[in-house]
């Protein structure tokens, strides 16, 4: 009845076509980034046990901005950090000179956030003086759940803890504010998967409103498509990226929390627009529709569609900048 | 430690590569960010001691007299009891049910019955080896009753089997005589999920063909919706009205027992735990057994697999009438089982583990494993399916086409012969179905040797209905490819390339989830 045949009771096979050479399932040198060899181990965030916010028990990070741990992280910074980031990208920052004006008045820097790189280009970006005394507010249950991360990352970047779990308000950075530290701050709260602009939390106009210090927006581009979720290294061939600081914003009489982050927010874009275009094109005309989220190029939905598919986000947020200088070996770099 | 309840994970970058598995293999596999797994409550703790819950629900049934007064001098009991179909892999011995049979025949010799029969509750499955039987049943039991009174049912014994009657829709109810002409059928069985046990037990396990055609075909399987819900299910509703007739004829006395999820024995704590949560140990034995696998020869790397024993601990013992146990039983299993899900996804994916309810000691064929897929693993949900409707289903699995003569002997023919030919549940059912079921040779062979019935790999077919109709698209990562093609679905090499796959029916950005299973996890969706 049948064109198979075999011992009883035991397999046999029909005819089958040989099986494919290529394997699924990873490689046991990707299987071993699960192996911690010291330190607690890394939990995915959604498997995390919810634990209430404790009042008053932040990571200690004062030690941190001490003088030798200032001058530590400015040797990091400016020694070490720098010329790697220079050999791993090509960037380009414009309107770094809006410090200047500030002089020695602490100010909230806002940018958007796509990529771990985003803090350290913004660093690097800096006026040296004005780096010495700035902090980077970092997510508390991402960088400060072990000590050693904890630790690391205050003295390489002056990361303080910020908790994104909606608790009590921190009193630090208003303490440091008025300290006289400038604070960047990531309003989005996370990086975002698809490099798409998020929508802005509302901590950082709260903070300015309530400190009256003002807010420098700042426009990334590129980070996303360099060092995206999932990767630890920039991506091979120097991809570009570029930081354009804008004018402080200040909470005018009638700024609400709420309005004052539109602000912010539509500030933010306009510099992502800008450094795709010009500012006279990025600059917003009455009549004309508002610019999408995250700049001129990102993606927008189809007429009469909800949400653009995820990887048109990708595909607008990863598009290289333009270069800021013709290429050819002929008109020089 | 208060035991965890089921969760669904969100894959991040801390998200360590998550363990699959697929047959007789394991893989380690990163899913995309953003996937869905969901994992199954951590093990319950089981009873402290099983011989007194035993002896307690004997004494304390729901709904029902004890057990001791339905016993008198002069009776026919007829104890008949699930056969190695569950629990999957088999549990270490004792087995839970030689434990309570042993409490019902003492109950029984202190009141003096004399006319005891042990029957295993087959079906049209295979007849179990007296060392299968002795396993489960345990040696004093064995010694007391194999082989006169202790046998396994057999469904094409005409002269064996009683006509009890037709239900108000019109099914044929037939079972085992003796079992029908006894005062009192007690019957033992082990809740694995909840799809078994209830009026499943005897109007299905000691039916005759005659019987089982009614709810065993492609229509009624269409429209169970889950078998893991008793209530929205057509082949557990026809069942039911069996389980109800058959109630009326003859004193069932139903005794359920239900396990945790400690499917594996300790040495492979890696399989029940979740992965960040891996110790060096596990690690170590995960990584091992991922890479060391595949280098093995194929028997030894099968009998690695076939020898694994659960470590199994009773959760729950409850007895008297069948509805009222079920109800207490179900709720035991899905207190272990239970999961809420939040909605569907685009995508499911499942890897199939080694063993299947009717493949104890043999390879799991192409047909099989499309039971085990499509079947059960994608039935695994209350409310509606994991994945939307018309979405895609992957499963890792290498559907290498072996079969086992012994078991599966029309098994190889229903895939040469009729796969070739149609892959439609019900096209199949009207041309082939009778042909196969009332095939002398396979008659023969079910009877005498240990073959599954002829019919048995339509049933195992018609399980894939419901999976079948709602899904759009089923991939297999590591398939066979030509296997994949006669049953009329697609192999990938990798999940990368299932999933490009599958992008021309759910596009390039899918939700995913992942059923991180065995051990088993019902999705409850909501």
């Amino acid at each position: 009845m049948s064109g198979v045949s075999g011992a009883s009771g035991r397999p046999v096979r029909a005819g089958s076509s040989s099986s494919s050479s290529r394997r699924p399932g990873v490689g046991l040198r990707q299987a071993t980034r699960g192996f911690r060899l010291g330190g607690q181990r890394l939990v995915p965030a959604s498997a995390q046990p919810y634990r209430p916010p404790l009042p008053g028990r932040e990571f200690p990070t004062e030690w941190a901005r001490s003088p030798v741990a200032r001058a530590a992280r400015a040797a990091f910074l400016g020694g070490i950090m720098d010329p790697l980031l220079h050999s791993q990208l090509r960037w380009t920052v414009e309107g770094a000179e809006v410090f200047t004006g500030l002089g020695e008045q602490p100010a909230l820097i806002v940018a958007n956030h796509a990529s771990h790189l985003d803090a350290t280009v913004l660093l690097c970006a800096l006026p040296a003086a004005v780096r010495e005394r700035t902090v980077v507010t970092a997510a508390a249950d991402y960088f400060f759940e072990s000590t050693w991360r904890g630790l690391s990352t205050a003295l390489a970047f002056g990361t303080v803890p910020i908790d994104r779990s909606g608790g009590a308000p921190s009193t630090t950075p208003v303490d440091l504010l008025r300290d006289g530290w400038n604070l960047v701050i990531f309003p989005e709260g996370t990086r975002s998967p698809d490099g798409a602009r998020a929508r802005f939390k509302l901590g950082a106009a709260y903070l300015a409103i309530n400190t009256g210090v003002p807010v420098v927006p700042v426009g990334l581009r590129g980070t996303f498509a360099a060092m995206p979720r999932g990767r630890s290294w920039p991506v091979p061939g120097r991809p570009e990226v570029s930081v354009r600081f804008g004018r402080p914003l200040r909470p005018g009489e009638g700024d609400d929390v709420r309005g004052f982050t539109a602000r912010l927010t539509a500030e933010v874009d306009r510099l992502v627009t800008e450094d795709e275009t010009s500012w006279w094109a990025s600059l917003p005309r009455p009549g004309q529709p508002t610019p999408p989220p995250g700049g001129s190029r990102a993606a927008v939905p189809a007429p009469g569609r909800g949400e653009p598919a995820r990887w048109r986000k990708v595909w607008a947020a990863t598009e290289p900048p333009a270069p800021s200088r013709p290429r050819s070996p002929w008109a020089g770099s | 430690m208060a035991v965890r309840p089921g969760f669904v994970l969100e894959v991040d970058e801390r998200t360590p590569p998550l363990l699959v598995h697929q047959g007789e293999g394991l893989l380690l596999e990163q899913f995309p960010l953003g996937t869905r797994v969901v994992y199954p409550p951590e093990s319950l703790p089981g009873v402290p001691d099983v011989d007194a819950a035993i002896a307690d629900a004997l004494e304390h049934p729901q709904g029902s007299e004890p057990l001791r007064e339905l016993l008198f001098a002069g009776m026919k009991l007829t104890i008949a009891f699930d056969d190695l179909s569950i629990p999957l892999p088999r549990m270490r011995r004792p087995d839970i049910r030689g434990r309570v049979i042993e409490q019902v025949l003492t109950l029984a010799a202190e009141a003096g019955v004399d006319d005891v029969q042990l029957i295993v509750a087959t079906a049209l499955h295979r007849r179990m080896t007296a060392a299968e039987i002795e396993y489960v049943v345990g040696e004093r039991v064995f010694r007391s009753f194999w082989p006169d009174n202790l046998y396994n049912h057999d469904a094409e014994d005409r002269d064996n089997l009683l006509h009890v009657g037709v239900t108000d829709h019109g099914e044929d109810v037939e079972i085992n005589r003796r079992a029908a002409e006894s005062d009192l059928i007690v019957y033992v069985n082990v809740n694995l999920v909840a799809m078994d046990g209830g009026h499943k037990s005897v109007p299905i396990g000691l039916a005759s063909y005659n019987s089982l055609r009614h709810h065993h075909n492609s229509h009624t399987m269409l429209h169970s919706n889950s078998f893991m819900d008793h209530t929205r299910s057509a082949m557990h509703s026809s069942a039911w009205r069996m389980g109800r007739l058959l109630a009326q004829h003859v004193k069932i006395f139903t005794v359920e027992t239900t396990v945790n999820n400690q499917a594996f024995p300790e040495k492979y704590g890696f399989l029940t735990k979740r992965e960040w949560e891996w110790s060096r140990k596990d690690q170590a034995m995960a990584y091992g057994m991922t890479s060391a696998l595949p280098k093995l020869p194929t028997r030894q790397r099968h009998r690695l697999f076939q020898n694994i024993v659960a470590d199994y601990q009773v959760t729950a013992v409850n007895a008297g009438e069948t509805e009222a146990v079920h109800e207490k039983t179900l709720e035991s299993v899905h207190r272990q089982q239970l999961v809420e899900v939040n909605g569907q996804s685009d995508v499911l994916i499942v890897g199939l583990p080694y063993i299947g309810p009717y493949n104890s000691d043999a390879v799991m064929n192409p047909i099989l494993a499309t039971c085990l897929g499509l079947g059960y693993f994608f039935n695994m949900y209350r409310g509606r399916p994991l994945v939307r409707h018309k979405g895609a289903m992957i499963l890792y699995h290498p559907v290498t086409p072996e079969f086992t003569q012994l078991h599966h002997p029309s098994y190889v023919d229903f895939y040469e012969e009729v796969l070739a030919e149609s892959t439609d549940p019900a096209t199949i059912e009207a041309k082939f179905e009778k042909q196969y079921a009332t095939d002398p040779w396979y008659i023969h062979l079910y009877r005498t040797s240990h073959a599954y019935h002829g019919v048995h790999p339509f049933y195992m077919w018609y399980w894939a209905t419901h999976g079948m109709d709602h899904l759009g698209d089923v991939v297999w990562v590591g398939g066979d490819r030509r296997a994949c093609a006669r049953m009329g679905f697609r192999a990938a090499s990798t999940f990368a390339d299932a999933l490009e796959m599958v992008s021309g029916t759910v596009g390039r950005d899918p939700s995913i989830t992942y059923l991180h299973s065995p051990p088993h996890a019902i999705a409850d969706v909501r």
